[in-house]
Protein backbone atom coordinates (compact mmCIF):
# COMPACT_ATOMS: atom_id res chain seq x y z
CA UNK A 1 0.00 0.00 0.00
CA UNK A 2 2.70 2.31 1.08
CA UNK A 3 4.63 1.04 -2.32
CA UNK A 4 2.28 2.28 -4.24
CA UNK A 5 1.29 5.16 -2.75
CA UNK A 6 4.98 5.96 -3.61
CA UNK A 7 4.56 5.11 -6.96
CA UNK A 8 1.60 7.14 -7.24
CA UNK A 9 3.55 10.07 -6.66
CA UNK A 10 6.39 9.30 -8.32
CA UNK A 11 5.74 7.88 -11.62
CA UNK A 12 1.50 8.30 -11.77
CA UNK A 13 0.70 12.12 -10.49
CA UNK A 14 2.76 14.98 -11.71
CA UNK A 15 4.39 16.99 -9.33
CA UNK A 16 2.70 20.06 -11.13
CA UNK A 17 -0.93 18.60 -9.57
CA UNK A 18 0.87 19.60 -6.17
CA UNK A 19 1.74 23.17 -7.24
CA UNK A 20 -2.06 23.70 -8.87
CA UNK A 21 -3.09 24.19 -4.48
CA UNK A 22 -0.98 26.96 -4.25
CA UNK A 23 -2.25 28.75 -7.20
CA UNK A 24 -6.07 27.90 -6.52
CA UNK A 25 -4.95 29.05 -2.79
CA UNK A 26 -3.91 32.23 -3.67
CA UNK A 27 -7.46 32.82 -4.88
CA UNK A 28 -8.68 33.14 -1.29
CA UNK A 29 -7.25 36.48 -1.83
CA UNK A 30 -10.09 37.84 -3.87
CA UNK A 31 -12.05 40.10 -2.10
CA UNK A 32 -15.37 39.08 -1.56
CA UNK A 33 -15.25 35.91 -3.90
CA UNK A 34 -16.75 32.55 -3.55
CA UNK A 35 -13.84 31.20 -1.77
CA UNK A 36 -15.49 27.30 -2.62
CA UNK A 37 -14.57 27.71 -6.13
CA UNK A 38 -11.07 27.89 -4.95
CA UNK A 39 -11.02 24.37 -3.29
CA UNK A 40 -13.36 23.13 -6.67
CA UNK A 41 -10.65 23.87 -9.15
CA UNK A 42 -9.67 20.31 -8.16
CA UNK A 43 -12.14 18.85 -9.61
CA UNK A 44 -11.98 20.78 -12.64
CA UNK A 45 -8.39 20.49 -13.95
CA UNK A 46 -6.68 17.93 -11.24
CA UNK A 47 -9.17 15.21 -11.10
CA UNK A 48 -10.24 14.55 -14.65
CA UNK A 49 -6.42 15.09 -16.23
CA UNK A 50 -4.72 12.36 -13.53
CA UNK A 51 -7.83 10.49 -14.27
CA UNK A 52 -6.73 10.24 -18.48
CA UNK A 53 -3.11 10.12 -17.56
CA UNK A 54 -3.66 7.06 -15.78
CA UNK A 55 -5.16 5.91 -18.88
CA UNK A 56 -2.70 7.18 -21.21
CA UNK A 57 0.13 5.76 -19.24
CA UNK A 58 -1.77 2.43 -19.17
CA UNK A 59 -1.37 2.66 -15.34
CA UNK A 60 -3.53 -0.56 -14.37
CA UNK A 61 -1.63 -3.06 -16.45
CA UNK A 62 1.73 -1.89 -14.39
CA UNK A 63 0.19 -1.55 -10.90
CA UNK A 64 -1.29 -5.30 -11.66
CA UNK A 65 2.04 -6.73 -12.10
CA UNK A 66 3.42 -5.47 -9.18
CA UNK A 67 3.14 -7.63 -6.06
CA UNK A 68 -0.23 -6.07 -4.76
CA UNK A 69 -4.06 -6.96 -4.37
CA UNK A 70 -6.04 -5.58 -6.72
CA UNK A 71 -7.76 -3.71 -3.92
CA UNK A 72 -4.42 -2.11 -2.53
CA UNK A 73 -4.55 -0.09 -6.46
CA UNK A 74 -7.93 1.06 -5.08
CA UNK A 75 -6.92 1.88 -1.84
CA UNK A 76 -3.79 3.71 -3.14
CA UNK A 77 -5.30 6.04 -5.84
CA UNK A 78 -8.44 7.03 -3.63
CA UNK A 79 -5.35 8.10 -0.89
CA UNK A 80 -3.03 9.97 -3.11
CA UNK A 81 -6.41 11.76 -4.22
CA UNK A 82 -7.11 12.25 -0.99
CA UNK A 83 -3.71 13.77 0.12
CA UNK A 84 -4.02 16.15 -2.79
CA UNK A 85 -7.51 17.46 -1.38
CA UNK A 86 -6.17 18.02 1.83
CA UNK A 87 -3.52 19.86 0.19
CA UNK A 88 -6.09 22.05 -1.27
CA UNK A 89 -7.13 22.57 1.81
CA UNK A 90 -4.54 23.53 4.00
CA UNK A 91 -3.09 25.93 1.17
CA UNK A 92 -7.03 27.23 1.62
CA UNK A 93 -6.25 27.81 5.61
CA UNK A 94 -2.97 29.52 4.82
CA UNK A 95 -4.25 31.72 2.17
CA UNK A 96 -7.89 32.44 4.69
CA UNK A 97 -5.70 33.57 7.16
CA UNK A 98 -3.88 36.12 5.12
CA UNK A 99 -7.12 37.43 3.40
CA UNK A 100 -8.58 37.53 7.18
CA UNK A 101 -5.33 39.66 8.20
CA UNK A 102 -5.12 41.78 4.86
CA UNK A 103 -9.03 42.78 4.68
CA UNK A 104 -10.59 42.72 8.24
CA UNK A 105 -14.10 42.53 6.78
CA UNK A 106 -16.87 39.98 6.15
CA UNK A 107 -17.29 38.30 2.91
CA UNK A 108 -20.16 38.75 1.03
CA UNK A 109 -20.44 34.97 0.56
CA UNK A 110 -19.30 32.57 2.84
CA UNK A 111 -16.70 33.68 5.45
CA UNK A 112 -13.65 31.28 5.24
CA UNK A 113 -13.68 30.48 8.75
CA UNK A 114 -13.69 26.94 10.39
CA UNK A 115 -17.29 26.37 9.44
CA UNK A 116 -16.32 27.01 6.01
CA UNK A 117 -13.52 24.43 5.92
CA UNK A 118 -15.72 21.82 7.60
CA UNK A 119 -18.27 22.19 4.83
CA UNK A 120 -15.47 22.10 2.08
CA UNK A 121 -14.16 18.88 3.71
CA UNK A 122 -18.01 17.36 3.67
CA UNK A 123 -17.57 18.35 -0.03
CA UNK A 124 -14.58 16.93 -1.05
CA UNK A 125 -16.36 13.63 0.89
CA UNK A 126 -19.12 13.63 -1.16
CA UNK A 127 -17.29 13.80 -4.54
CA UNK A 128 -15.28 11.07 -3.89
CA UNK A 129 -17.99 9.04 -2.79
CA UNK A 130 -19.71 9.65 -6.15
CA UNK A 131 -16.46 9.35 -8.23
CA UNK A 132 -14.75 6.31 -7.20
CA UNK A 133 -17.37 3.83 -7.16
CA UNK A 134 -18.16 5.04 -10.11
CA UNK A 135 -14.73 5.24 -11.81
CA UNK A 136 -13.91 2.15 -10.60
CA UNK A 137 -16.88 0.44 -12.26
CA UNK A 138 -14.24 0.14 -15.82
CA UNK A 139 -11.08 2.03 -14.21
CA UNK A 140 -11.02 3.69 -17.28
CA UNK A 141 -14.41 5.69 -18.34
CA UNK A 142 -13.89 9.01 -15.97
CA UNK A 143 -16.20 11.43 -17.96
CA UNK A 144 -19.25 10.82 -16.79
CA UNK A 145 -18.12 9.47 -13.28
CA UNK A 146 -16.58 13.12 -12.95
CA UNK A 147 -19.18 14.93 -14.25
CA UNK A 148 -21.99 13.67 -11.71
CA UNK A 149 -19.33 13.97 -8.97
CA UNK A 150 -18.84 17.73 -10.12
CA UNK A 151 -22.44 18.71 -10.63
CA UNK A 152 -23.64 16.98 -7.22
CA UNK A 153 -20.80 19.59 -5.47
CA UNK A 154 -21.72 22.32 -7.32
CA UNK A 155 -25.16 21.92 -6.39
CA UNK A 156 -24.99 21.24 -3.26
CA UNK A 157 -21.89 24.01 -2.24
CA UNK A 158 -24.34 26.43 -4.30
CA UNK A 159 -27.85 25.19 -1.47
CA UNK A 160 -25.05 25.82 1.16
CA UNK A 161 -24.14 29.47 -0.10
CA UNK A 162 -27.54 30.28 -0.89
CA UNK A 163 -28.96 29.25 3.25
CA UNK A 164 -25.84 31.31 4.28
CA UNK A 165 -27.17 34.16 2.33
CA UNK A 166 -31.00 34.08 2.98
CA UNK A 167 -31.07 32.62 5.81
CA UNK A 168 -30.08 34.25 8.98
CA UNK A 169 -30.39 31.80 11.72
CA UNK A 170 -27.97 29.71 10.03
CA UNK A 171 -25.71 32.87 8.88
CA UNK A 172 -25.73 33.73 12.68
CA UNK A 173 -24.11 30.45 13.64
CA UNK A 174 -21.97 29.48 10.67
CA UNK A 175 -20.65 33.12 9.96
CA UNK A 176 -21.47 35.11 13.52
CA UNK A 177 -18.66 36.15 15.36
CA UNK A 178 -20.50 35.70 19.37
CA UNK A 179 -18.38 32.72 21.07
CA UNK A 180 -21.49 30.68 20.79
CA UNK A 181 -21.00 30.73 17.22
CA UNK A 182 -17.92 30.16 17.10
CA UNK A 183 -18.51 26.85 19.15
CA UNK A 184 -20.99 25.66 16.40
CA UNK A 185 -17.84 26.38 13.93
CA UNK A 186 -15.96 24.71 15.09
CA UNK A 187 -18.06 21.72 15.62
CA UNK A 188 -18.73 21.81 12.40
CA UNK A 189 -15.11 21.62 11.42
CA UNK A 190 -15.11 18.51 13.13
CA UNK A 191 -18.08 16.87 11.64
CA UNK A 192 -16.74 17.73 8.70
CA UNK A 193 -13.74 16.25 9.12
CA UNK A 194 -15.19 13.30 10.84
CA UNK A 195 -17.96 12.78 7.62
CA UNK A 196 -14.91 12.88 5.37
CA UNK A 197 -13.16 10.32 6.76
CA UNK A 198 -16.32 8.19 6.62
CA UNK A 199 -17.45 8.98 2.87
CA UNK A 200 -13.81 8.12 1.98
CA UNK A 201 -13.85 5.13 3.86
CA UNK A 202 -17.23 3.63 2.51
CA UNK A 203 -15.75 4.97 -1.05
CA UNK A 204 -12.68 2.67 -1.11
CA UNK A 205 -15.20 -0.41 0.20
CA UNK A 206 -17.46 0.11 -2.71
CA UNK A 207 -15.02 1.00 -5.82
CA UNK A 208 -12.58 -2.08 -4.46
CA UNK A 209 -16.05 -4.26 -4.86
CA UNK A 210 -16.25 -2.83 -8.15
CA UNK A 211 -12.48 -2.97 -9.27
CA UNK A 212 -12.30 -6.65 -8.84
CA UNK A 213 -15.09 -7.52 -11.06
CA UNK A 214 -13.28 -5.35 -14.18
CA UNK A 215 -11.30 -7.36 -16.81
CA UNK A 216 -7.69 -5.76 -16.91
CA UNK B 1 4.99 -28.13 -10.11
CA UNK B 2 5.69 -24.44 -10.13
CA UNK B 3 2.52 -23.79 -12.07
CA UNK B 4 -0.66 -25.66 -12.10
CA UNK B 5 -3.69 -24.64 -13.53
CA UNK B 6 -7.33 -26.46 -13.35
CA UNK B 7 -10.53 -26.08 -15.14
CA UNK B 8 -10.25 -22.32 -15.39
CA UNK B 9 -13.25 -20.65 -16.87
CA UNK B 10 -14.22 -17.66 -18.20
CA UNK B 11 -17.32 -16.35 -19.86
CA UNK B 12 -17.79 -13.86 -22.55
CA UNK B 13 -20.40 -12.43 -23.85
CA UNK B 14 -18.62 -13.84 -27.85
CA UNK B 15 -15.87 -15.90 -26.16
CA UNK B 16 -15.91 -18.69 -23.69
CA UNK B 17 -12.47 -20.23 -22.24
CA UNK B 18 -13.41 -23.46 -21.17
CA UNK B 19 -12.04 -26.19 -18.90
CA UNK B 20 -7.99 -25.07 -18.97
CA UNK B 21 -5.75 -27.58 -17.58
CA UNK B 22 -2.13 -27.78 -17.51
CA UNK B 23 0.95 -27.69 -15.40
CA UNK B 24 4.44 -26.35 -15.77
CA UNK B 25 7.37 -28.25 -13.71
CA UNK B 26 10.51 -26.47 -12.48
CA UNK B 27 13.26 -25.53 -14.77
CA UNK B 28 11.48 -26.16 -18.49
CA UNK B 29 10.49 -23.54 -21.13
CA UNK B 30 6.49 -23.83 -22.08
CA UNK B 31 5.58 -22.47 -24.96
CA UNK B 32 1.87 -21.66 -24.76
CA UNK B 33 0.18 -21.31 -28.95
CA UNK B 34 -2.51 -20.85 -30.57
CA UNK B 35 -3.77 -18.61 -33.14
CA UNK B 36 -4.73 -15.00 -32.68
CA UNK B 37 -8.07 -15.07 -30.38
CA UNK B 38 -7.65 -18.48 -29.25
CA UNK B 39 -7.29 -17.59 -25.52
CA UNK B 40 -3.80 -16.97 -25.25
CA UNK B 41 -3.86 -13.69 -23.10
CA UNK B 42 -7.13 -14.22 -21.34
CA UNK B 43 -5.41 -17.74 -20.25
CA UNK B 44 -2.68 -15.87 -18.90
CA UNK B 45 -4.53 -13.07 -17.27
CA UNK B 46 -7.27 -15.53 -15.95
CA UNK B 47 -3.52 -17.22 -14.59
CA UNK B 48 -2.81 -13.86 -12.64
CA UNK B 49 -6.52 -12.97 -11.45
CA UNK B 50 -6.11 -9.89 -13.61
CA UNK B 51 -9.17 -10.99 -15.23
CA UNK B 52 -12.35 -12.33 -12.92
CA UNK B 53 -12.87 -15.93 -13.90
CA UNK B 54 -15.87 -18.16 -13.02
CA UNK B 55 -14.40 -20.97 -12.37
CA UNK B 56 -11.00 -23.17 -11.59
CA UNK B 57 -8.02 -22.53 -9.20
CA UNK B 58 -4.77 -21.59 -10.05
CA UNK B 59 -1.64 -23.12 -8.06
CA UNK B 60 1.93 -21.38 -8.79
CA UNK B 61 4.83 -23.19 -6.03
CA UNK B 62 2.27 -25.33 -5.27
CA UNK B 63 -0.04 -22.42 -3.63
CA UNK B 64 -3.18 -21.30 -4.35
CA UNK B 65 -2.94 -18.07 -6.00
CA UNK B 66 -5.32 -16.36 -4.83
CA UNK B 67 -5.34 -16.96 -1.36
CA UNK B 68 -1.51 -16.51 -1.25
CA UNK B 69 -1.26 -13.29 -4.34
CA UNK B 70 1.04 -10.99 -2.53
CA UNK B 71 3.98 -13.45 -1.44
CA UNK B 72 3.99 -15.77 -5.05
CA UNK B 73 3.73 -12.50 -6.78
CA UNK B 74 7.14 -11.76 -5.39
CA UNK B 75 8.50 -14.74 -7.31
CA UNK B 76 6.84 -14.34 -10.49
CA UNK B 77 6.88 -11.88 -13.50
CA UNK B 78 4.68 -11.07 -16.19
CA UNK B 79 5.06 -9.24 -19.28
CA UNK B 80 2.71 -8.35 -21.95
CA UNK B 81 3.72 -8.57 -25.43
CA UNK B 82 4.05 -4.26 -25.75
CA UNK B 83 4.85 -3.04 -21.98
CA UNK B 84 3.59 0.21 -23.51
CA UNK B 85 3.02 1.24 -19.89
CA UNK B 86 4.93 4.66 -18.96
CA UNK B 87 6.55 5.04 -22.23
CA UNK B 88 7.53 8.31 -21.41
CA UNK B 89 9.42 8.02 -18.03
CA UNK B 90 13.04 7.25 -17.62
CA UNK B 91 14.17 3.52 -17.26
CA UNK B 92 16.01 4.54 -14.18
CA UNK B 93 12.55 6.34 -12.74
CA UNK B 94 10.92 3.40 -13.55
CA UNK B 95 13.17 0.76 -11.99
CA UNK B 96 13.50 3.08 -8.67
CA UNK B 97 9.33 2.66 -8.49
CA UNK B 98 9.72 -1.20 -9.38
CA UNK B 99 12.63 -2.29 -7.01
CA UNK B 100 10.57 -0.40 -3.82
CA UNK B 101 7.83 -3.04 -4.57
CA UNK B 102 10.31 -6.06 -4.15
CA UNK B 103 12.52 -7.02 -0.73
CA UNK B 104 14.96 -9.16 -2.76
CA UNK B 105 15.76 -6.96 -5.08
CA UNK B 106 19.04 -7.37 -6.02
CA UNK B 107 20.79 -3.83 -7.32
CA UNK B 108 24.11 -5.73 -8.89
CA UNK B 109 22.18 -8.39 -10.66
CA UNK B 110 20.20 -5.48 -12.52
CA UNK B 111 23.27 -3.19 -13.15
CA UNK B 112 24.77 -6.70 -14.73
CA UNK B 113 21.48 -7.10 -16.61
CA UNK B 114 21.63 -3.67 -18.09
CA UNK B 115 25.05 -4.10 -19.31
CA UNK B 116 24.41 -7.40 -20.28
CA UNK B 117 21.45 -5.98 -22.50
CA UNK B 118 22.63 -2.73 -23.27
CA UNK B 119 20.19 -1.13 -21.49
CA UNK B 120 20.91 2.95 -21.10
CA UNK B 121 18.70 4.06 -17.86
CA UNK B 122 18.55 7.14 -18.98
CA UNK B 123 16.28 6.74 -22.46
CA UNK B 124 12.59 6.49 -22.27
CA UNK B 125 10.36 3.57 -22.80
CA UNK B 126 9.17 4.83 -26.04
CA UNK B 127 12.49 4.91 -27.38
CA UNK B 128 13.63 1.48 -26.94
CA UNK B 129 12.72 -0.71 -29.59
CA UNK B 130 10.32 -3.68 -28.81
CA UNK B 131 13.11 -6.76 -28.01
CA UNK B 132 14.66 -3.94 -26.17
CA UNK B 133 12.00 -3.76 -24.30
CA UNK B 134 11.54 -7.20 -23.37
CA UNK B 135 14.64 -7.91 -22.08
CA UNK B 136 14.19 -4.63 -19.64
CA UNK B 137 11.14 -6.15 -18.34
CA UNK B 138 13.80 -9.33 -18.39
CA UNK B 139 16.08 -7.39 -16.34
CA UNK B 140 13.28 -6.39 -14.03
CA UNK B 141 11.88 -10.18 -13.23
CA UNK B 142 15.84 -11.62 -13.17
CA UNK B 143 16.80 -8.49 -10.68
CA UNK B 144 14.01 -9.41 -7.74
CA UNK B 145 14.75 -13.13 -8.71
CA UNK B 146 11.54 -14.50 -9.83
CA UNK B 147 11.90 -18.08 -10.52
CA UNK B 148 8.24 -17.90 -13.12
CA UNK B 149 8.40 -15.57 -15.64
CA UNK B 150 5.40 -14.88 -17.88
CA UNK B 151 5.34 -13.50 -20.71
CA UNK B 152 2.29 -12.49 -23.30
CA UNK B 153 3.76 -12.65 -27.13
CA UNK B 154 6.97 -11.23 -26.23
CA UNK B 155 8.57 -12.53 -29.74
CA UNK B 156 5.17 -10.59 -31.90
CA UNK B 157 6.72 -7.95 -34.15
CA UNK B 158 10.35 -8.60 -33.21
CA UNK B 159 12.66 -9.29 -36.14
CA UNK B 160 14.19 -12.32 -36.77
CA UNK B 161 17.45 -12.10 -35.27
CA UNK B 162 16.23 -10.01 -32.07
CA UNK B 163 13.85 -13.55 -31.69
CA UNK B 164 16.53 -15.93 -31.44
CA UNK B 165 18.31 -13.97 -29.19
CA UNK B 166 15.58 -13.41 -26.58
CA UNK B 167 14.40 -17.44 -27.35
CA UNK B 168 18.29 -18.11 -26.48
CA UNK B 169 17.89 -15.91 -22.91
CA UNK B 170 15.56 -17.70 -22.47
CA UNK B 171 17.35 -21.03 -22.42
CA UNK B 172 19.79 -19.61 -20.55
CA UNK B 173 16.97 -18.59 -18.11
CA UNK B 174 16.03 -22.07 -16.95
CA UNK B 175 19.85 -23.62 -17.53
CA UNK B 176 20.17 -23.25 -13.22
CA UNK B 177 16.65 -26.00 -13.22
CA UNK B 178 15.03 -23.32 -10.99
CA UNK B 179 13.51 -20.99 -13.29
CA UNK B 180 10.54 -21.83 -16.04
CA UNK B 181 9.14 -19.50 -18.47
CA UNK B 182 5.86 -19.77 -19.85
CA UNK B 183 5.33 -18.15 -23.05
CA UNK B 184 2.53 -17.57 -25.31
CA UNK B 185 3.12 -16.85 -29.32
CA UNK B 186 1.25 -17.44 -32.77
CA UNK B 187 5.17 -18.22 -33.94
CA UNK B 188 5.87 -21.84 -33.95
CA UNK B 189 9.48 -21.82 -35.00
CA UNK B 190 9.90 -20.40 -31.24
CA UNK B 191 8.86 -23.16 -30.20
CA UNK B 192 10.60 -25.14 -32.61
CA UNK B 193 13.62 -23.34 -31.35
CA UNK B 194 13.20 -23.46 -27.55
CA UNK B 195 10.19 -24.72 -26.35
CA UNK B 196 10.16 -27.99 -23.69
CA UNK B 197 6.53 -27.83 -23.50
CA UNK B 198 3.67 -26.80 -25.43
CA UNK B 199 0.35 -26.08 -24.42
CA UNK B 200 -2.11 -25.70 -27.30
CA UNK B 201 -5.52 -23.87 -27.59
CA UNK B 202 -7.41 -23.18 -29.80
CA UNK B 203 -10.90 -21.75 -29.74
CA UNK B 204 -10.74 -21.43 -25.84
CA UNK B 205 -9.92 -24.66 -25.24
CA UNK B 206 -6.86 -26.97 -24.38
CA UNK B 207 -6.05 -29.46 -27.39
CA UNK B 208 -2.87 -30.87 -26.04
CA UNK B 209 -0.40 -29.57 -23.20
CA UNK B 210 2.69 -32.32 -23.24
CA UNK B 211 5.97 -32.14 -24.07
CA UNK B 212 7.24 -30.82 -27.62
CA UNK B 213 8.31 -34.23 -28.71
CA UNK B 214 5.10 -36.09 -27.70
CA UNK B 215 2.54 -33.08 -29.35
CA UNK B 216 3.99 -33.83 -32.90
CA UNK B 217 3.74 -37.34 -32.15
CA UNK B 218 0.32 -37.42 -31.29
CA UNK B 219 -0.49 -36.44 -34.87
CA UNK B 220 0.32 -37.44 -38.38
CA UNK B 221 -0.23 -35.49 -41.55
CA UNK B 222 -1.61 -38.18 -43.95
CA UNK B 223 -2.75 -37.64 -47.95
CA UNK B 224 -4.74 -40.26 -50.31
CA UNK B 225 -7.09 -40.40 -52.92
CA UNK B 226 -10.45 -39.10 -52.48
CA UNK B 227 -11.42 -42.73 -52.39
CA UNK B 228 -9.48 -42.92 -48.83
CA UNK B 229 -11.42 -39.74 -47.92
CA UNK B 230 -14.38 -41.33 -47.99
CA UNK B 231 -13.34 -44.05 -45.73
CA UNK B 232 -11.42 -41.91 -43.53
CA UNK B 233 -13.31 -38.67 -43.49
CA UNK B 234 -14.91 -39.15 -39.96
CA UNK B 235 -11.55 -40.15 -38.19
CA UNK B 236 -9.73 -36.89 -39.34
CA UNK B 237 -9.23 -33.79 -37.67
CA UNK B 238 -9.55 -31.96 -41.09
CA UNK B 239 -8.54 -32.23 -44.29
CA UNK B 240 -7.77 -30.04 -47.40
CA UNK B 241 -9.03 -31.61 -50.79
CA UNK B 242 -6.17 -30.24 -53.81
CA UNK B 243 -5.92 -31.86 -56.93
CA UNK B 244 -4.23 -35.27 -55.96
CA UNK B 245 -6.80 -35.92 -53.49
CA UNK B 246 -6.77 -34.86 -49.96
CA UNK B 247 -4.36 -33.69 -47.08
CA UNK B 248 -5.80 -33.65 -43.60
CA UNK B 249 -4.51 -34.13 -39.55
CA UNK B 250 -5.31 -37.53 -37.85
CA UNK B 251 -4.79 -38.51 -34.09
CA UNK B 252 -1.63 -40.91 -34.43
CA UNK B 253 -3.92 -43.69 -32.44
CA UNK B 254 -6.26 -43.23 -35.04
CA UNK B 255 -3.79 -44.25 -38.07
CA UNK B 256 -3.45 -48.02 -37.48
CA UNK B 257 -6.97 -48.23 -38.54
CA UNK B 258 -5.68 -47.17 -41.95
CA UNK B 259 -2.27 -49.15 -42.64
CA UNK B 260 -2.62 -48.29 -46.42
CA UNK B 261 -2.17 -44.61 -46.29
CA UNK B 262 0.46 -42.64 -46.51
CA UNK B 263 1.55 -40.44 -43.57
CA UNK B 264 3.75 -38.19 -42.22
CA UNK B 265 5.24 -35.74 -39.04
CA UNK B 266 3.45 -32.88 -38.86
CA UNK B 267 4.78 -29.20 -38.06
CA UNK B 268 3.35 -27.38 -35.34
CA UNK B 269 1.88 -24.92 -38.18
CA UNK B 270 0.04 -28.04 -39.81
CA UNK B 271 -1.74 -29.09 -36.28
CA UNK B 272 -2.52 -25.45 -35.81
CA UNK B 273 -3.88 -24.77 -39.20
CA UNK B 274 -5.88 -28.31 -39.48
CA UNK B 275 -7.60 -27.84 -35.77
CA UNK B 276 -8.38 -24.17 -37.00
CA UNK B 277 -9.95 -25.56 -39.72
CA UNK B 278 -11.90 -27.85 -37.75
CA UNK B 279 -13.59 -25.35 -35.80
CA UNK B 280 -14.60 -23.25 -39.14
CA UNK B 281 -16.09 -26.41 -40.70
CA UNK B 282 -18.07 -27.18 -37.20
CA UNK B 283 -18.89 -23.34 -36.90
CA UNK B 284 -20.33 -23.48 -40.45
CA UNK B 285 -21.91 -26.76 -39.98
CA UNK B 286 -23.95 -25.10 -37.45
CA UNK B 287 -24.89 -22.81 -39.64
Amino acid sequence: MQKLLYKEFNLSIHKFYFIIPFLTGALFLIPQWPFFLALMYFFFISVPNILSSYNSQNDNSFSIMMPVKKSDIVKSKILAFTILELTHLATGVIFALLNIALYKTDNFLFDPNPAFFGIAFTMYGLFNIILFPMYFKTAYSYGIPTLTASITVVLYITAVELLVLFNGKIAYYLEGGSAESRIVQWIVLIAGIIIFAALNAAAARMAAKRFEKVNL
Amino acid sequence: MILKVENLRKEYETFLLDDISFELEEGYIMGFIGSNGAGKTTTLKGILGMIQTEAGDVEIFGKNFKENEIAIKQDIAFMTGSSDYYLRRKIRVITKVVKSFYPNWNDAVYENYLRKFKLDPEKKVMELSQGMRVKYSLALALSHEAKLIILDEPTSGLDPVARDDLLEIFQELVEDGQKSVLFSTHITSDLEKCADYITYINEGKIIKSTSKDELLDSFRLVNGSEEDLKTMKQDLISYKINSFGFLGLIDTAKLSRYPEINSEAPSLDDIMIYHAKREETHAEAAV
